[in-house]
């Protein structure tokens, strides 16, 4: 609890009641009575006291009479003030206080009655007729008062509430009810004036109130009496609230589990935000939120009794399109063999997610139509396995395409080593080559004729050249070899 | 004070009840007069003290006979207070009696009141206003607006200010102007089935857009007075489109900015992202191509600017986060998460290692091992060369120096006939062997023509 400190709580006990004597009614005239009977008694005395002075003592009375007037109205208007604040607030003092005053009165009466003074009949009359007035003055308010105790935007209907006014103070009226937005239905309907139903004493109706989100379907156990609201409905001998009616879009999520053609269970999430249907009516201002009578009727008709495990019970106009929802999906699903449903290696065209959607959409909304409800808009979201490993096989797949894809990769990088090696012996056979042609050249400057002899000996020689310079080449070339190049150069020679 | 939230109830009352009194107490007043004239003479020299307690007692006296009326006009309201306490469940009798007294003949003072900003009611929810409706007063800053109800039906759409509350007309719905910004994980699966997640980034806020009377669409403009322009079409479409869940959820009701983000931007961003492999999802962009998160976030916008007009929003901004490999599972998640990351990372690693090989080549180290490879190359010449020679000087029995040139040069031309060598053969190697040909007279031609 919140800890206030003596200046806060002082604060707050001012604002509620001398703070905010001039917010409330009875607060409010009863100071300006007060400030009234003080500024009559200030004009009075100095007038008493004048008038003789001025000679003008034959205005005296009526100046009483009239002050008296005033006096009296003030004061009566005090009485009010105060016998309403202590009733409202002090009901033990306050029937000391009206039990005094009735006494009083009562005295007034009972004087003339017995016959006391100059005038006993008349006098007794005169509190008789009172009496009359105050009845009167009673009934007349509560006739007016009762225009205002219900949020109703005509006085059409005064009678009624008047009447129920009166049935309440007699304790014999039906019950009134308020329909509040609270979550579970069975809160949403409170017994706001408790009351019999079958009451036989009563004259006037029930009713019930609604904001301009909500109507009622209302039976009186015998004859289905229709969707009513919202506003103020009037109920009559044993109505009674069948079950109330949310106008707004409902929106209803739920996990569907669904075989695929080829057996594969997926659970997937539908929605469907429906309404009571309203015939495309849209919400304006001037009118409560839109729904049409007839299709309110077939939606609670069409609330079914639910068998599980040997127990019933009803299910609510809203639970229908879930079911049917339900169903539906899984019947649309078992077409499906449960590759299809994603379409990987489709080319293009709508996903088969987003078709299953609009085939979903419509048949429920078909299916839901005759029984007075407008489905606004149905959908599902992902087509998941039910078995969730499904999904680590399928980023396994997904992991295989890429090791091909790396191979691929990798295989790039041995290719491009083996150009390199073929550069290598290229470049090898070129230095070969141009070695010779350098040498040949050096021969053709110095004018020796090229023999086949000279050329030959040449060659091999650039190959013994060859080998000395590349030690490594020795290790490389085979034994073989070097001995039949060593055989040529010695044939050569010979 | 001022006055002005006094005179109608004043003028109400007086006119009312002031005057059902005011006859009461006059009509008897006129009878007790009657009565003691009857009884006495009238004194009217009486002056000072005895003429107050006269006016005084004449003042009781009626006020004695017309007790049934007062006693009336007190047992109206309390009756009626007793049946509008039970029927609107108000805190007490005084509640009950200030309210309808509130109704019959108007407000007293400026409250009660609600203080409506940031969307939501800030002072005043557990007043009558409240819970009755009006009349009361209304405080209503300009980042708020809000939709009445009375008598069962939507009645208007209030702005900044200080709009009054009529009778029983209550506050219905409460729509913030203020820009939305949400952020939100759309969980969807890639066009193979992959589960994925992705965060969407929605800036949106109450439609300011109108037709004008040529039929163009036009945006109201921002000022000081009405930092956040709304249209009331927009703000009754966002006030009767929220949706009504299942009472058992944590979030039983979905408001308009709910419906923005779970009804049409999950949707459509699921749908957008079942058209994608996963690879193109993350994927780097083609040069002349867009990042495919780019143009899913174009696509989310356009669907969206379109979708969320029905709520009577705007769209802003959209962004859209990182595309990963998400399921909705925890222990799934991470298997598909582990399973993912490494095969990101082993791809990076072949990139790297083929990157690698290439780069080795202009290395210092692989000009080593190029050296070995120029080694092995012309290890395989000398051989090539040496058996060439040798099954010459076997097949022909005596060394004959010109076949044996001649079969030396041929061997050479076949080598650089190597369709791979030959790609690499400097022209001049090349002319060089031509030349050496011709030197030693050769007849023969390319390999080919011998062929």
């Amino acid at each position: 609890m919140e800890v206030q400190s003596p200046q806060e709580r002082f604060a707050k006990y001012s604002r509620e009641t001398i703070g905010g004597i001039l917010h409330r009614p009875i607060g409010c005239y009863t100071l300006l009575l007060v400030l009234a009977l003080i500024g009559l008694f200030a004009l009075h005395v100095p007038l008493t006291t004048l008038l003789p002075r001025l000679n003008l003592t034959e205005f005296l009375p009526v100046l009483n009479i009239l002050f008296a007037a005033l006096f009296g109205w003030v004061l009566a208007g005090l009485g009010v003030c105060l016998l309403l604040y202590l009733w409202l607030k002090f009901k033990p003092a306050a029937v000391v206080v009206t039990l005094m005053l009735a006494i009083l009165w009562g005295a007034g009466l009972a004087r003339h009655v017995r016959g006391e003074g100059t005038l006993p009949i008349a006098g007794a009359v005169i509190f008789l007729l009172s009496l009359v007035a105050g009845g009167a003055v009673f009934l007349r308010g509560l006739y007016v008062v009762s225009g205002f105790l219900l949020p109703l935007p005509s006085k059409g209907h005064r009678d009624k509430v008047f009447s129920f006014l009166r049935d309440y103070i007699s304790h014999v009226n039906f019950p009134a009810y308020v329909v509040v937005d609270e979550l579970h239905e069975e809160d949403k309907v409170e017994e706001r004036v408790p009351g019999n139903p079958f009451s036989r004493l009563t004259t006037s109706p029930g009713f019930i109130l609604t904001g301009c989100d909500h109507a009622v379907a209302i039976s009186d156990g015998l004859k289905f009496k229709g969707a009513k609201g919202p506003g103020v409905i009037f109920t009559g001998f044993s109505d009674q609230i069948v079950r109330t009616i949310d106008l707004r879009p409902q929106l209803r999520a739920f996990h569907v589990e669904a075989l695929t053609k080829d057996g594969i269970k997926i659970r997937v999430l539908a929605f469907t935000p429906f309404k009571i249907d309203a015939r495309g009516r849209q919400s304006r201002l001037g009118e409560p939120l839109p729904y049409n009578k007839g299709a309110a009727f077939r939606a609670i008709h069409a609330q079914k009794m639910e068998h599980e495990g040997g127990e019933k019970k009803q299910c609510s106009w809203d639970d229908l399109p879930r079911m049917i929802a339900k169903r539906t999906l899984q019947n649309i699903i078992s077409e499906y063999n449960f590759d299809d449903l994603y379409g990987p290696y489709q080319p293009g065209g709508k996903p088969p997610r987003k078709v299953i959607a609009g085939r979903f959409y419509e048949q429920v909304a078909a299916e839901l139509e005759p029984l007075g409800i407008q489905l606004i808009g149905a959908g599902i979201s992902d087509l998941e396995p039910a078995d969730p490993q499904v999904y680590v096989e399928r980023v396994r797949s997904w992991q295989a395409d890429w090791a091909r894809k790396i191979m691929l990769k990798q295989a790039e990088g041995q290719a491009e080593w083996l150009r390199m090696v073929e550069r290598a012996r290229a470049e090898a056979q070129a230095d070969l080559i141009l070695n010779l042609g350098r040498q040949l050249e050096e021969l053709s400057t110095a004018r020796t004729e090229l023999r086949p002899e000279v050329a030959l000996n040449l060659l091999v020689s650039i190959l013994d050249e060859l080998m000395r310079q590349q030690p490594t080449l020795g290790r490389l070339v085979p034994g073989e070899t070097l001995q039949a190049l060593l055989g040529i150069r010695k044939a050569i020679t010979e | 004070m001022s006055l002005k939230w006094y005179k109608d109830n004043l003028k109400r009352t007086l006119l009312t009840l002031g005057v059902i009194l005011l006859v009461a107490v006059a009509l008897g007043l006129a009878a007790e007069v009657w009565l003691r004239s009857a009884e006495t003479a009238p004194e009217p020299d009486q002056a000072g003290l005895a003429s107050i307690q006269a006016m005084l007692s004449l003042a009781l006296a009626s006020v004695r006979i017309v007790l049934p009326v007062v006693g009336a006009l007190v047992a109206v309201p309390l009756l009626a207070s007793r049946l509008f306490y039970k029927l609107h469940a108000t805190k007490d009798l005084k509640e009950a009696h200030d309210s309808l007294n509130r109704i019959v003949f108007g407000k007293l003072g400026f409250g009660p009141y609600l203080l409506v900003k940031e969307g939501k009611i800030a002072s005043g929810e557990d007043t009558p206003a409240r819970r009755i409706g009006g009349p009361a007063s209304l405080v209503v800053y300009n980042d708020t607006a809000i939709v009445t109800e009375q008598y069962g039906r939507l009645k208007r759409v209030l702005g900044a200010g200080f709009p009054q509350l009529e009778r029983f007309e209550k506050v219905w719905e409460i729509i913030d102007l203020r820009p939305q910004h949400w952020v939100y994980e759309v969980f969807a699966l890639t066009k193979e089935g992959i589960p994925i997640s992705c965060e969407a980034d929605i800036l949106f806020k109450i439609d300011d857009r109108f037709q004008d009377a040529e039929g163009r669409e036009q945006t109201k403009t921002p000022t000081s007075e009405a930092p956040y322009p709304y249209t009331e079409e927009a703000v009754l479409r966002a006030a009767t489109s929220k949706w009504i869940r299942e009472p058992d959820r944590e979030d039983p009701r979905i408001a308009w900015t709910g419906r923005v983000v779970i009804g049409s931007v999950e949707g459509l961003l699921r749908n957008i992202l079942a058209e994608y492999r996963l690879d193109w999802l993350i994927a780097p962009p083609q040069p002349d191509q867009k990042h495919p998160r780019e143009e899913i976030r174009q696509r989310l916008e356009e669907g969206l600017q379109d979708g969320v007009r029905s709520v009577g929003a705007k769209i802003l901004n959209v962004e859209i986060g990182a595309i990963e490999v998400k399921a909705r599972d925890k222990e799934i998640a991470q298997q598909l998460s582990d399973i993912v990351s490494k095969q990101w990372v082993e791809a990076w690693h072949a990139d790297w290692e083929a990157r690698a090989l290439a780069s080795r080549v202009e290395g210092e180290a692989e000009l080593l091992r190029m050296d070995m490879a120029r080694i092995q190359a012309q290890a395989e010449m000398v051989v090539t060369l040496t058996d060439a020679l040798q099954s010459t000087v076997v097949s022909q029995g005596a060394i004959e120096p010109y076949i044996l040139a001649l079969r030396f040069v041929e061997a050479l031309r076949w080598m650089s006939y190597n369709t791979y060598t030959r790609e690499f053969m400097p022209p001049e190697a090349m002319r060089t062997l031509r030349q050496l040909q011709a030197l030693l007279g050769a007849e023969a031609g390319t390999p080919a023509e011998q062929r």
